[in-house]
């Protein structure tokens, strides 16, 4: 990865200066007098653990929150938001996970959205058009004006978002998590991007628990814990250990482990699977081992996993459990024979949004709880609070909205919702997406005392770091066939961090 | 304990719009008797034993509009079999099963074949009600007295409340249990809470969705004999209508069109609600146009509440 350019030294004043800001909700002091200034022309980075007070800062510089003190300085004039509308019309805008583009709208018409040039009462479409694409053309972005925003990849999206800010004369971007949803390629051409605006003199925020990323791309670094603030660093200063450090507040054991070694037959064997993406592809999983599957977005690896689960069929392939052939045509057929299968997208896949901590701990266990089809209520109470503890779920209780508990906790619950099955054989897709440091570090360890047990693991993800960590062997696919497979992960991993590139 | 404070909070204008309701009918005269209460009971029941069958379905993540028809559908197949071929008892066997099988039908194209739930019962609507027309020939069949038994009932006081009102309780009680305390329930609402979720955690949400059909079905099978016990005759045109009157009993009662969330005891105490409106209406003397005048200010009044409740939840 390539080292950041120095900063542009400006003497000017902050583009955007926060000072004391406080924020208390009843029971928590998210901010406590919170100091952050970015200059004109500057990667600001902003690190922490979840609850750390990121997003509440963010929501006070985007204006959705009000601060309870503190002042916030544009260029140095003191500036008040009411709400998130009149912060943009000052000049910041706030890029969130979830975009807020019209799906059935064109890119252009998503770009004049509330600001269209009219000919009399009429929109004039023409204008639209030909504002968009010289907008999206002076920015050097490749995205077809006339394309329906619904169509367009996650990091097409991503820079029609931030043309969209840059033409409301943003002065200061905020990036919220921008590359937790893009693939390596889009990731490279975002950070090209904001170096771009960088140099001419916007100020930017950016947020990402990716600290590889983050060291790469930042001028200087933030780092926030328990809503105060604990430094800020110029990037080449700060190295990913004391980074670490710094957010966690204690040094992280990044223990080393012996390579694993499993032996006996194959828990899975793959051989020749065809689908949508996928172009013939052997693998195995042996029983106390953990192999890495990865790949570029849409290179086949994800429908894998969702075929070995039965979530989709393949076109063409032998599946073997245990030396039987295994052709699942629903989860349910995988979870009975003891194939778990932990998603990527907590919000879509995994948790049912309307239920709590126990019932959603419990969806995959409950025929366990029941006589004839009776439910004991009590008896799965029981059993999800020990799973919560097992997992240390921090909770206001069994009875909390899953969905109102932080990420790290919400894919605890998720972990723990298929560890009480007590599978064989776990598929995990990026397990520690978008999660805080010291929850990822515990994670990480559940998965090496599974293998440990002598469970098989099969880790699908996008993340080098975990992949090099954990896996005995990684499994890359390109385009729907084995890239290469080196005989150890740990070893040979820097080639596949090459590959990811 | 917060969480509970904030759930009394959430619910508080359908409480106000209960006490509300309340006080208006401790106002109007002789409401609080037997024969008031007992006759709301009773009018209430067909509507609230498809009420309690919908409710399946919404919390589901479904829609049914085709209760109504299906009603009509099993009132003149079981009345056509009870008059001229069988007893009562495997005609009312025959009414239940086919309802459940025409909710069936709608339940394999919105879950099988992904059709959209409201446009697949708007057209099992009209398809029931016409397969009803041509069974009766435009005639309707009358005189039914296989189940005027359950017209009869037990005494209280100087009244008699009809079995139709304790085959009301009874269902409803039974929706009830089965959507709270079973496996199958509990599948109900994830199917409702997040269908993908629910299939990958190896819920068969095809056949749940299914199921949720046919339940409402069933539920309009056994409406169709409590109106064939009431008015003792079958037309082309009965239960027409009724699946509003179901719905609006759900909304009222806290269900949520979303899917994923409410219960059989709110949709039938919304179904009581609905029916007492309606009785003050009529006994406050007034014409019974202001009937669905008030009922659709109140079904309108609760949504919004909702609304307001949620937007709250959502900060």
């Amino acid at each position: 990865m390539t080292v950041s350019e120095p900063a542009v030294d400006s003497p000017g004043p902050a583009r955007v200066l926060l000072r004391g800001i406080v924020k208390t909700y009843p029971g928590v002091r998210a901010l406590r007098d919170v100091d952050l200034d970015v200059r004109p022309g500057e990667i600001h980075a902003l690190c922490g653990e979840n609850g750390a007070g990121k997003s509440t800062l963010i929501q006070v510089l985007g204006g959705a929150v009000r601060p309870d003190s503190g002042e916030i300085l544009l260029d140095g004039v003191a500036a008040r938001f009411h709400d998130p509308a009149d912060a943009l019309a000052q000049g910041v805008a706030v890029i969130h996970q979830e975009f807020s583009l019209v799906g059935p709208l064109t890119v252009a018409e998503n770009l004049a959205l509330g600001n269209e040039p009219r000919v009399g009462p009429w929109i004039n479409r023409r204008e639209i058009r030909r504002m968009g694409a010289d907008r999206l053309r002076a920015l050097d972005f490749p995205v077809d004006p006339d394309a329906r925003a619904e169509a367009l990849t996650t990091g097409q999206r991503q820079l029609v978002e931030i043309a969209k800010a840059l033409g409301r004369k943003a002065r200061v971007l905020v990036l919220d998590e921008p590359t937790a949803a893009l693939t390596r390629t889009e990731a490279e051409h975002l950070f090209q991007v904001l170096r771009d605006l960088r140099s001419h003199g916007l100020g930017i925020i950016y947020i990402s628990h990716h600290l590889e990323e983050v060291s790469a791309l930042a001028d200087r670094i933030s780092v926030l814990r328990d809503g105060m603030k604990v430094g800020t660093w110029p990037a080449s200063e700060l190295s990913h250990d004391r980074l670490v450090a710094a957010m966690v507040g204690s040094a992280v054991d990044l223990r080393a482990t012996a390579p694993r070694h499993p032996s006996g037959p194959p828990l899975l064997r793959v051989v020749g699977a065809t689908g949508s993406t996928l172009r013939g592809v052997d693998l195995e999983v042996r029983a106390g081992e953990v192999v890495g599957l990865t790949g570029l977005a849409g290179s086949g690896h994800e429908e894998l996993a969702r075929a070995l689960f039965g979530a989709t069929r393949l076109r063409s392939g032998q599946i073997e459990w245990r030396g039987r052939s295994f052709r699942p045509r629903h989860p349910l057929h995988a979870r009975r024979l003891g194939i778990a299968s932990v998603p990527a997208d907590r919000r879509r896949e995994g948790l049912i949004s309307t239920w709590d901590v126990a019932e959603n701990l419990s969806l995959a266990i409950l025929p366990k709880f029941s006589r004839l089809g009776w439910l004991n209520r009590r008896a799965r109470n029981r059993e999800a609070s020990e799973w919560c503890d097992t997992f240390e779920v921090t909770s206001a209780g069994l009875g909390q909205r899953a969905l109102t508990l932080s990420g790290g906790n919400q894919q605890k619950v998720l972990l723990a919702r298929w560890a009480a099955t007590a599978p064989e054989l776990f598929i995990l897709n990026d397990p520690t997406r978008g999660i805080d440091v010291k929850t990822r570090e515990a994670i990480h360890r559940q998965i090496e005392d599974w293998a440990e047990q002598g469970r098989g693991i099969l880790l699908v993800t996008s993340d080098t770091e975990e992949l090099q960590r954990l896996a005995d062997r990684i499994v890359v696919l390109r385009a729907g066939r084995i890239l290469s497979e080196p005989n150890s992960g740990r070893d040979r991993s820097a080639d596949v961090a090459d590959e990811r590139r | 304990m917060k969480e509970h404070l904030r759930t009394v909070l959430l619910r508080l204008p359908q409480f106000l719009l209960m006490i509300g309701g309340l006080i208006l009918m401790w106002r109007t005269e002789r409401f609080f008797t037997f024969h008031t209460l007992g006759s709301i009971l009773e009018l209430a029941s067909i509507v609230g034993v498809l009420a309690a069958g919908q409710t399946f379905v919404l919390i589901g993540g479904g829609f049914d509009l085709s209760q109504g028809a299906i009603v009509a559908l099993t009132a003149a197949s079981t009345a056509w079999l009870a008059k001229d071929y069988t007893g009562p008892i495997p005609a009312a066997l025959v009414g239940l099963g086919l309802g459940a099988m025409l909710g069936a039908i709608n339940g394999f194209f919105v879950a099988v074949v992904r059709t959209n739930a409201f446009v697949t019962t708007l057209s099992t609507l009209l398809i029931y009600r016409g397969a009803a027309f041509v069974l009766l020939g435009g005639q309707p069949i009358s005189q039914v007295m296989a189940f005027a038994r359950l017209s009869a009932g037990i005494t209280l006081g100087r009244t008699v409340l009809a079995f139709r009102a304790f085959v009301f309780l009874g269902a409803a009680l039974l929706a009830w249990l089965v959507l709270r305390q079973t496996v199958f329930g509990q599948y109900v609402y994830a199917v409702g809470g997040n269908a993908e979720a629910a299939r990958l955690a190896g819920v068969r949400t095809v056949r749940v969705r299914v199921a949720t059909f046919a339940l409402s079905g069933l539920a309009a099978g056994l409406a169709a004999i409590l109106w064939l016990s009431w008015v003792r005759v079958a037309k082309p045109d009965t239960g027409t209508n009724l699946e509003l009157d179901s719905i609006a009993a759900c909304v009222v009662g806290g269900v949520s069109l979303q899917g994923g969330a409410g219960s059989v005891l709110g949709a039938a105490a919304g179904c009581l609600l609905l029916q007492s409106l309606a009785t003050m209406i009529t006994t406050a003397g007034l014409p019974d146009e202001y009937r669905t005048l008030v009922a659709g200010s109140v079904i309108l009044t609760f949504a919004a509440a909702d609304a307001l409740a949620r937007r709250g939840e959502r900060r």
